[in-house]
Order: structure tokens, then C-alpha cells, then sequence
């Protein structure tokens, strides 16, 4: 048996030793005292993962996880620098050289060098890869990009292109280590203020500070991106305090009425262009006669869906992607004309009107009240749509881009690469899979075109072309409306980036 | 040989009998007032294309979100569409696939439960096991699944709530069956040499219709609900056809600021649940039947 004062001895050290661990837990947990932004997520399917070139990125992850050489200013118009700190071309516009920003990391610890960009843009060009945006590329003369040095990078290109730097601005060209391609679309490794710590497409997806980051530590400790499978819960999550942030498109203007005035909620507006595309695949009947696609778009009354669809927050749009603030937009008059639509229907072979399939899912709210908008808007010129929503999580995966006639939303895009995009042969976002050459020369002179003026009016040229003869209907550019809990602090917007995160600060 | 008299002798009892079930019905006060809700209900649902002061899908930019007015007695939607309109209209698509969907279980689940009865034997141990697995998956589960596959087309869901209901109906045709497989009359029939199809069709059946009328009632009730509650979950009627269940989906993040694009479809979508419930219960009651005992499946 133990001595009394040998017990109170042990006892003293356990009180000891707890108080100690105590301290230190107190101290451990005010390490972090930067909040954690529960952020909606937008656009996931099943399929999503981590791989930022391959087509089934996780969207908003692409936005924090990783960098691109350069990134638009907060207005969308001018290229600023991103991973590449400078850059320069020779006389003629057609080799570029990036110089790179020295003490970048991966998230896992490596330096990034212009061996990484070289990988990453090979990487997209590489047709196994599967990018959706691969085709903006192929003017890259891949086989001759040098690397003269670890921060240096050389890309001369088979065109012209005075303004490749923008080209380049795409979030889905972002650096990844060389040589993960592999493991890549698990791990996550990129640049950006934030590390991927769990993916989950239709659940939770959790985002850590890096701090590491070479900008400095972010303001928040964390991001937790949060699925919610139907429109209709977004603003309740965001009402309940089940979510901080809120993003442009994904709250009915109608429920702006639930915030305002609130003191804990925030509102950012501002003009944008972002817009939904009712696409016609021109590949498959009836689309594949000009006449119903034209007679189709004719038949809009895009006043009426700026009012129903988004509450008179926006501006009409003439089918193009390119919105009024752009440098390169062209003013067109897309006015509605029922009687000649019904011509166009009767020379094609429909003089009693037609019969299509609409197939729409909820996945983000402005497609389904489009859907109805646009049905509504048809029949006075004598088409008969049948709306046909199937579930949100199958709209994706099994019919974006097989379906006739589909609906999806679009974030803002550059004039020049944004067309190319959406409306250029074989590119994977060209919902309607609308092929001119004369559209693919005009974009290609414009590249080439050293002169602005000339050039706007070459891409001017090509907004016509898109407004007349592709396959996509887009009847309004609508106002980017972020909602956001007052809590989150220092919000900037970046147009075609959302948000850069490492502004905001969470109190 | 071809028995030529039982038939008719058994219809005229159904006859009777119904006349009989009528005459209880109207006797119970919540009998006859859930019969006044169902005719009003089935007589809008009739006469409302006649009737309605707007097109259902008619859009009005300017006149969103509208309170009740003379114009719009029950207000606007988001798309500036007449709700009047709409909720008059809303419960033609429910409640014709309800109906038919009943019709549907009542028909193959009745049949195959009092075939189970008759036949009994290891057919009826085997088949009813089988059922009894096939319960065991919620129905509306089921409906969830096929749709999700198949679409959201009227036919799929008539046929596909017409199976989800029919299963439980099988248990319920095949009990009451059983209680008149073992009788002296069916007993007799089989003596006279009487064909099995004869026995079935002219004997069990017209002695199981008060039964499966019931049952038909509760299945079409159910099937209201599960068609409303398919609306609402985005997977029912599709839009923009008027549906109860819809507009209460559609209007659901707009509660606070235009309440009435709830409450009259609910409303209108209640009371019928409830005339169809009360008409229901008093028809089980006049029969001898106690629908406590049964709830939704």
C-alpha cells in the first residue's frame, strides 16, 4: 500500500498534467479564428469529380482550388496577371511568352514551374483528356512550346492571336503538377487559396485554407460546398442559415422580397452576362432545316421572359453570348415576328404548325419557368411544345447534348473565346452543335486583327451569323444577384470567376 | 354446361345491395357530405374548361404575383397566370389518372386475389409470398423509380400506380374472398360441376363487388394523394398543365410573399381528399367494412 503523501503526489501530477492539456486545447482551438464559408453548390452531376480539364470538373472547386496563368479584372474586360506574372508577344502577334510567378506551391508542397504549365496545357490539347474546351486551344503550335527556363514559358501559335493572353484566362486551362494526370481527377493538387480535403458531387464537398497560398493565407479557414437537389430549397438554406453565400442565377428574383430590408442578409447586383440557352440540336430533325430554327427564335417575345423568367432584372439578348459591356458587342434587333415565323414553318413543310419535345430539369431556377415562358410564347406561331422535366440529377449525365431540344444556364463569357466556345465546330459546351465555316474565318480574322476596330467589327459579324443562323436561342442576359449572409465580410465579385475568395472574411 | 339462371339472380343481388349501400350513404351525415364535396369536386373538374375566365397557360408579364382581385378572385402566379384558372382546372390531370390508376389496381389485384382464394394450394403459397415481398417496397418508392426511368407520361403513371396499388389489393380481394370460398353456395357450384371461370365469374365476383368498391374508393383517395405528392417532388404531371401538386411546388419559395398560390390548391386538393375520405368511411361502414383498420400503403 502507497503512503498517503505518495497518492497526493500522483494526484497533484494527473491535476497538473489536465490543467496543462486544458491550456493547450484552449490555446490550439483560437489558432483558426477565420470562419468557414458554407457555400451553394451549382451544376453537379453524379459524375463530378476533381480532374479541372476533364469534362465532368466539379464547377465552383475549379474556382478555388486552382489557377489559371492569367484571370479577368473584377469588370470582365481587361486580362490580368494570375500564375503568369507578365507576358509578351513578338511583332506579329503569334509567339507568346509567359513569365511565370516565382514561389508559387502545389497543395502538396512542390514548386510550380513552367514544367506544370507546359504539362497542364498539353494536358487539355490532349484529346483522351476529354476537355470541354479543348478546341479553343488546337490553335496552340504544341510541338513547339518551350520552357527556356523554370519561370519561363514560349507558346507560339499556328494563327494570330492578339488576344491570346485572354484565350488563356478560361478557368478550365488551370495548373496542375506535372506528370498527375493520372491521380489527378482524386487528389485535387492545385494553386489556389484552397485545398480539396473531401469531394462529394451530390453531398458535401469540403475546402481547407492553404496557406501556403503564395498571395498569403486566405480569409477563411475553409469553404463547404453544399448540393441542394432542387431550386426551390436554395433560398429557404440561405434563409434558415443553413448557407453563408448564395451565387448569381441560383435564387428566383421573386424571393429578393424574403432578404430585403433584413439586416442579415447582403445583396450584391450587378449587370451580367450570364444567360439560359434554349439550344436545337441542327444535326437532328426538325432543327437541321434553317427555316424551323429560324422561325423558332423569331417566335420569342424576349420582353415577356425578361419579366416572367427574371423578374425584369436583366437586359434582351439577340441569341449571342456576348453582352452589352463587352468591348466587342454588337447592338442587334432580334424584334419578335409571329406571322413570319409561321412562313418559315410553312416552307419547311410544317403549314399546320410542328410538334416538339422540350426536355428540361430543375437544376437551376430559371430553366423550368423558361421552358414554360418560351412553350407559351411558341404556340402563337404555331409550335406545340410538349415540356418534358425529367430529374435533376439525370439531366447531365443523360441528356445534355442528346436531346433534340435542351435548356442549360451559362456564367459570362469573353466575345472572342466565348463564341468559339459555345458556338464553335465540335466544341463540347456548343449545345447545338452548330458548324460554319464562315462563323470559324470570321473568328480566326479577328484573332489575327491587329487593328480594334476592325476587329469588333469582324467579331460584330460574327454575333450576326450566331443571331441568325446557330441553333441557340439566349432571349435575355440576366442581373447577377448574389445573396449572402451579413456575417461574410470584404466581398468582391469577379464576373467570370464568381468570386475570388480570398477577399471575403467571415467575422 | 352453362348454368343460365345464378347470373342474373347475382347481379340483381348487387343491384340490391347497391341500392342499399346508396340509402346508408345518404342516411350518414359525413356520408353525405363528402358525397357533396365529390360531386362538386367531379362536376368542376367536368365543367371547368367551359367555365374557366382564362386560359390556364396564359402569361402576363405585367401582372405577377397579383393579390385576389375582381379580375383574378384568386390572384396571379409568378408567370402572371390566372390562379382561379388554374386551381379549377388543376385537379382534371389528378384526378383522371387517380381514377383510372384505381380502376387499374382494382381490376388485376382483385382478379389475381380472389383467383389466390379460389385456387389456394401452393400457387396461392407461392404467389402471396411473392406479393408479400413486392409489399414490403413502399409503393410511392416504386412509382419514384419507374418514372425516374421511364418519364413523367400519363400512361406511365396510370400504369405504374395502378401496379404499386394493386399489390395490396391483392391481399385485401384474396381475404374476403376466402371467406366465401369455403360456402355452401360456391361448395354447391363446385357439385353441379359448375366450370371453374363460371364460379369465379358468376358466383365470388358479384359477392366480392361491395368489397372491391371500397377498395376502389381508398385506392383512388391514395392514388390523389401520391399523385400529388409526385407533382410536387417535380415528378408528376408535367408542366405547365394546371396540377394541384405542382402549383404548390412552384409557389413553395414564394409562401411569404404570395401566400394564396398555396392555399388554394391546397385547399382545393384537401377538400377532396377529405369528401373522397368521408364518402369513403360512410360507404365502408354501410357495407360492414371498417376502413380503420386499413391505412395507406
Amino acid at each position: 500500500m502507497y503512503p498517503k503523501s505518495r497518492i497526493r503526489s500522483i494526484l497533484a501530477v494527473i491535476i497538473l498534467a489536465a490543467l496543462v492539456l486544458a491550456l493547450a486545447a484552449t490555446v490550439g482551438a483560437q489558432e483558426d479564428t477565420r470562419g468557414v464559408l458554407r457555400h451553394l453548390k451549382a451544376g453537379t452531376t453524379p459524375a463530378s469529380n476533381l480532374d479541372p480539364h476533364g469534362p465532368n470538373a466539379e464547377g465552383l472547386v475549379l474556382q478555388y482550388v486552382w489557377n489559371q496563368l492569367t484571370r479577368l479584372d473584377t469588370g470582365a474586360t481587361y486580362v490580368v496577371p494570375d500564375l503568369a506574372a507578365s507576358w509578351e508577344s513578338d511583332e506579329t502577334g503569334q509567339v507568346w511568352t509567359f513569365h511565370l510567378e516565382q514561389g508559387v506551391k502545389f497543395h502538396d508542397g512542390s514548386d510550380f514551374t513552367s514544367a506544370d504549365a507546359l504539362y497542364s496545357i498539353r494536358r487539355v490539347l490532349d484529346p483522351a483528356t476529354g476537355s470541354p474546351v479543348r478546341d479553343k486551344y488546337l490553335i496552340i503550335d504544341e510541338e513547339n512550346m518551350t520552357a527556356p527556363d523554370d519561370y519561363t514559358i514560349v507558346i507560339p501559335l499556328h494563327e494570330v492571336d492578339v488576344e491570346f493572353p485572354t484565350r488563356v484566362s478560361e478557368k478550365r486551362l488551370v495548373m496542375i503538377p506535372e506528370g498527375s494526370g493520372d491521380t489527378i481527377a482524386e487528389t485535387g493538387i492545385g494553386t489556389d487559396a484552397f485545398y480539396v480535403v473531401e469531394q462529394n458531387p451530390v453531398g458535401l464537398t469540403v475546402l481547407a485554407a492553404f496557406d501556403d497560398y503564395w498571395e498569403g493565407p486566405p480569409g477563411l479557414a475553409g469553404i463547404e460546398l453544399y448540393h441542394v437537389g432542387d431550386s426551390a430549397g436554395i433560398a429557404q438554406a440561405l434563409l434558415t442559415d443553413q448557407l453563408d453565400y448564395v451565387g448569381i442565377g441560383q435564387i428566383k428574383a421573386e424571393n429578393f422580397p424574403l432578404f430585403e430590408g433584413n439586416d442579415d442578409f447582403t445583396f450584391l447586383i450587378q449587370d451580367s452576362g450570364g444567360f439560359t440557352q434554349i439550344a436545337m440540336d441542327v444535326t437532328q430533325p426538325p432543327f437541321d432545316d434553317l427555316r424551323v430554327v429560324q422561325a423558332f427564335k423569331l417566335a420569342q417575345d424576349r420582353q415577356e421572359t425578361l419579366e416572367v423568367v427574371y423578374a425584369g432584372q436583366g437586359d434582351i439578348a439577340c441569341d449571342t453570348s456576348v453582352w452589352k459591356k463587352d468591348p466587342y458587342f454588337l447592338e442587334q434587333d432580334c424584334a419578335r415576328d409571329v406571322e413570319r415565323a409561321k412562313e418559315l414553318l410553312a416552307e419547311a413543310g410544317y403549314p399546320d404548325g410542328i410538334d416538339v419535345v422540350l426536355t428540361v430539369g430543375d437544376v437551376y431556377p430559371t430553366l423550368v419557368p423558361l421552358a414554360v415562358a418560351y412553350k407559351e410564347q411558341a404556340a402563337d406561331a404555331g409550335i406545340r411544345i410538349e415540356i418534358n422535366q425529367v430529374p435533376a440529377d439525370t439531366y447531365y449525365p443523360d441528356h445534355f447534348g442528346k436531346n433534340a431540344f435542351y435548356l442549360d444556364w451559362w456564367g459570362q463569357r469573353q466575345a472572342s473565346s466565348g463564341m468559339k466556345e459555345l458556338f464553335g465546330c465540335g466544341s463540347g459546351n456548343n449545345m447545338s452543335k452548330w458548324c460554319s465555316e464562315e462563323f470559324e474565318q470570321l473568328l480566326l480574322d479577328a484573332g489575327a486583327e491587329l487593328d480594334f476596330d476592325k476587329r469588333k467589327e469582324l467579331l460584330g459579324q460574327a454575333q450576326v451569323l450566331v443571331a441568325q443562323e446557330s441553333g441557340t436561342m439566349n432571349p435575355v442576359f440576366f442581373t447577377a444577384v448574389d445573396i449572402f449572409n451579413s456575417r461574410v465580410k470584404g466581398v468582391t465579385r469577379n464576373f467570370t470567376e464568381y468570386i475570388h475568395l480570398f477577399y471575403i472574411e467571415e467575422d | 354446361m352453362r348454368s343460365l339462371s345464378a347470373a342474373p339472380i347475382r347481379i340483381a343481388q348487387s343491384l340490391r345491395s347497391f341500392a342499399y349501400i346508396w340509402r346508408s350513404l345518404r342516411r350518414s351525415r359525413q356520408g353525405t357530405i363528402g358525397l357533396i364535396i365529390v360531386i362538386i369536386h367531379m362536376f368542376i373538374a367536368v365543367a371547368s374548361p367551359y367555365i374557366v375566365p382564362y386560359a390556364h397557360h396564359d402569361i402576363d408579364g405585367k401582372n405577377r404575383l397579383a393579390a385576389p382581385s375582381v379580375e383574378h378572385p384568386f390572384g396571379t402566379d409568378s408567370f402572371g397566370r390566372d390562379l382561379f384558372t388554374r386551381v379549377l382546372l388543376g385537379g382534371r390531370a389528378a384526378i383522371g389518372v387517380a381514377l383510372l390508376a384505381a380502376a387499374i389496381a382494382v381490376l388485376w389485384g382483385g382478379l389475381l386475389g380472389i383467383l389466390l382464394a379460389f385456387i389456394g394450394g401452393r400457387v396461392d403459397e407461392v404467389v402471396m409470398r411473392l406479393i408479400d415481398a413486392l409489399l414490403a417496397i413502399p409503393g410511392l418508392l416504386v412509382v419514384l423509380l419507374v418514372v425516374v426511368a421511364l418519364g413523367t407520361g400519363f400512361s406511365v403513371l396510370i400504369f405504374t400506380l395502378g401496379y404499386a396499388y394493386g399489390v395490396s389489393t391483392v391481399r385485401v380481394a384474396r381475404g374476403a374472398a376466402l371467406a366465401y370460398v369455403a360456402s355452401d353456395f360456391i361448395t354447391a357450384a363446385r357439385a353441379r360441376g359448375e366450370r371453374k371461370t363460371n364460379i369465379v365469374l358468376r358466383e365470388l365476383i358479384p359477392n366480392l363487388l361491395d368489397v372491391l368498391l371500397v377498395e376502389y374508393v381508398m385506392r383512388a383517395s391514395w392514388a390523389l394523394t401520391a399523385i400529388s405528392s409526385l407533382s410536387y417532388l417535380g415528378f408528376g404531371i408535367a408542366p405547365p398543365t394546371p396540377d394541384w401538386g405542382r402549383m404548390v411546388f412552384e409557389n413553395q419559395v414564394m409562401l411569404a410573399i404570395s401566400p394564396w398560390g398555396t392555399l388554394f390548391p391546397v385547399v382545393a386538393l384537401a377538400s377532396l381528399i377529405i369528401g373522397i375520405n368521408l364518402a369513403g368511411d360512410a360507404l365502408s361502414k354501410a357495407i360492414g367494412l371498417d376502413r380503420s383498420q386499413e391505412a395507406p400503403t
